[in-house]
């Protein structure tokens, strides 16, 4: 039986080499793409209106058509202002 | 002769520190300068999350402004979302190319046509329970993080919502599922998983996947197969316990506990599935023979000799005697 | 494009909740969610403040941008609105707004939470405009009557305004110059001019 044991020889420092380099470069590239991924673009978003794919909301059009929003205003002056 | 200015290290590093120094005194000197603000410290601390009296108790509504969420939103936007399709893609090409250069690692000898008996049903009646769930979980949950990206451009949508919904819910039942199956497995398969010095040998030699000459001596288990065994509890436990954090949301756990916990759960998940494509390209077509084992639940002894030697030794003089 | 917006004038606010009455009936929202909410900074200590808070309709919107089903939308007016067929309930818009404006009809194991509610601006939702089924989904919708969030409309005091932002700031700037900076503007100055401090009880002079 025990002829079949094989010795287990160490490939050597080569394979070590490989290990490490692939270590660091993995390392590395964590490094790299959590830096990538820390970067925030300074600009503002702006959810531009309709940018959405559901249902329609026919308010929206009513807005778009610009008398509503005179006649919001209206109430703005109408209920809002001090007295 | 004019001497020129040479910047030294020596130099520079002392014109660093008095700068520093000149803008620290700057600072303390504008602190004293600006005096108490009432109204400015008021709406500052309002700004920094202070809380107050509410009479509509929910969920932290006492609380004017939370900051936390901005930050979560960063995390989960911009760090997880932004980077995990780097890696997952990463790494599947990392093990494509791997086949690719390095190919199968096929049998030495040619099958003996003797099947020595490696897993039991039971033992794989759990692992494709667990990996059932695993796959369930993993397809779900990235379709959560990445399908308003990948998905509504493709079928719309209504119906991606209306598959969302769905994917919530089971991913949601099946997490306490998955982490069940994960602790079962710890119990049943941890003894064949302490690491030894074996081990080692075994990694230094890369599991003799690579180029030719003797393969490093491996018990039932070999060294890659204990590191997988490890990565997936230890993640598998965070997953898990972060899933239920978040899964449970009735045991009176905040809002940052959430936040916290949501951030965990999706880097470690994402970290987690990269990893198992290491496994299951090892299992499938990675290792000529190995599928065998959890599918049939034997493996050829040829396999058995190259794969894991010194188990092959022990099950022939277990036969022997 | 000028833009819809609330405004809670604190030292008109008198934490009197009547807001977050008004809209739990104009809306008939679920029990347990409120809309809107009032709080109360150093309450019962001298120079507490109140505000009344709801969805801020913010224009980069947290909530729309975790949203995995993409379900937000927002109205030429800058009015962030949702649609409820699309929400699946996970929370993330809770956990993504500062102001805890998203709330769920439900909280259960297996974090099921019934479709997102939050204030609407009194604008509905995407369905036909006062219908039935948008009143059941996202209560009245007075914008498309012409008029403003009830909340603000009905406020006692006029501390919350609503509508157009250049208005709604025209009347605060009004305001605070009138006020001319000072924080006692209504209290002892502001009834007892030029008398001094002489009978202010010790407990109401500026610290």
């Amino acid at each position: 039986m025990q002829s079949l044991l094989r010795p287990a020889i160490n490939k050597g420092t080569d394979t070590m080499k490989i290990i490490r380099s692939a270590g660091i470069g993995i390392i590395a590239g964590l490094i790299a793409s959590v830096a990538v991924g820390c970067y925030r673009s300074p600009n503002t978003t702006w959810y531009e209106p309709h940018d959405y794919k559901g249902a329609d909301d026919p308010l929206l059009s009513k807005l778009e058509q610009g008398g509503l929003h005179a006649q919001l205003d209206e109430r703005v002056r109408a209920v809002q202002t001090d007295r | 002769m004019k001497k020129h200015f040479v910047l030294t290290r020596r130099r520079a590093c002392w014109l660093c520190l008095c700068l520093l120094c000149v803008l620290t005194l700057s600072a303390v000197i504008m602190a004293q300068e600006r005096g108490p603000n009432p109204r400015g410290d008021f709406w500052g601390s309002v700004r920094e999350g202070v809380s107050g009296y509410t009479a509509v108790s929910s969920a932290g509504h006492d609380v004017l402004i939370h900051n936390g969420g901005q930050n979560w939103r960063e995390i989960r936007n911009g760090l997880i979302a932004g980077i995990s399709p780097w890696i997952l893609a990463g790494v599947f090409t990392a093990i494509m190319l791997f086949f690719l250069i390095v190919g199968k690692d096929k049998l030495e000898e040619p099958r003996s046509g003797i099947r020595i008996a490696r897993f039991s049903l039971a033992e794989r009646i759990l692992h494709w329970f667990t990996a059932l769930f695993f796959i369930i979980l993993a397809l779900t949950g990235a379709s959560n993080l990445f399908g308003r990206a990948v998905l509504i451009p493709v079928f719309g949508q209504a119906p991606f919502a209306a598959y969302m919904q769905w994917a919530l819910w089971i991913h949601n039942v099946s997490g306490p599922l998955f982490l069940a199956g994960l602790l079962l497995e710890f119990i049943i398969w941890v003894k064949d998983n302490i690491p030894k010095k074996i081990d080692i040998i075994w990694f230094r030699n890369l599991g003799g996947m690579v180029g030719k000459g003797p393969r490093p001596h491996a018990e039932k288990v070999n060294g890659g197969e204990k590191a997988w065994f490890w990565v997936m509890i230890l993640a598998g436990i965070v997953v898990g316990v972060t899933g239920v954090i978040l899964d449970f949301p009735i045991w009176g756990q905040s809002r940052a506990t959430m936040q916290i916990s949501h951030a965990i759960h999706a880097t470690v998940g994402l970290l987690f599935v990269a990893a198992s494509f290491g496994h299951i390209y090892i299992g499938t077509i990675g290792a000529e023979g190995t599928f065998e084992g959890m599918w049939r639940g034997s493996v050829d002894a040829s396999w058995a000799k190259q794969h894991q030697d010194l188990w092959y030794e022990h099950k022939i003089k277990e036969e022997q005697a | 494009m000028a833009r819809m917006k609330f405004l809670c004038d604190v030292e008109r606010c008198i934490e009197c909740n009547a807001c977050v009455t008004a809209c739990n009936n104009e809306h008939d929202v679920p029990w347990d969610i409120n809309r809107r909410h009032v709080v109360t900074i150093n309450d019962g200590k001298r120079g507490e403040k109140s505000i009344s808070v709801a969805c801020m309709h913010c224009t980069d919107a947290p909530c729309a941008a975790v949203c995995p089903v993409d379900c937000f939308y927002t109205t030429v007016d800058g009015i962030v609105l949702h649609d409820k067929d699309l929400c699946i309930g996970c929370g993330y818009c809770f956990y993504a707004c500062p102001f805890g404006a998203p709330q769920y009809p439900e909280q259960q194991a297996f974090n099921v939470r019934g479709k997102m509610d939050k204030c609407t601006f009194c604008a509905g939702g995407p369905l036909p405009d006062n219908s039935p089924e948008e009143y059941r989904k996202y209560g009245r919708n007075r914008i498309a009557e012409g008029k403003l969030p009830l909340c603000a409309e009905m406020c006692s005091t006029k501390a919350l305004l609503a509508g157009d932002g250049t208005l709604v700031s025209d009347i605060y700037r009004k305001r605070v110059m009138k006020r001319g900076g000072s924080m006692d503007f209504w209290r002892w100055e502001a009834a007892y001019p030029g008398q001094g401090n002489e009978n202010r009880s010790e407990n109401d002079k500026e610290k």
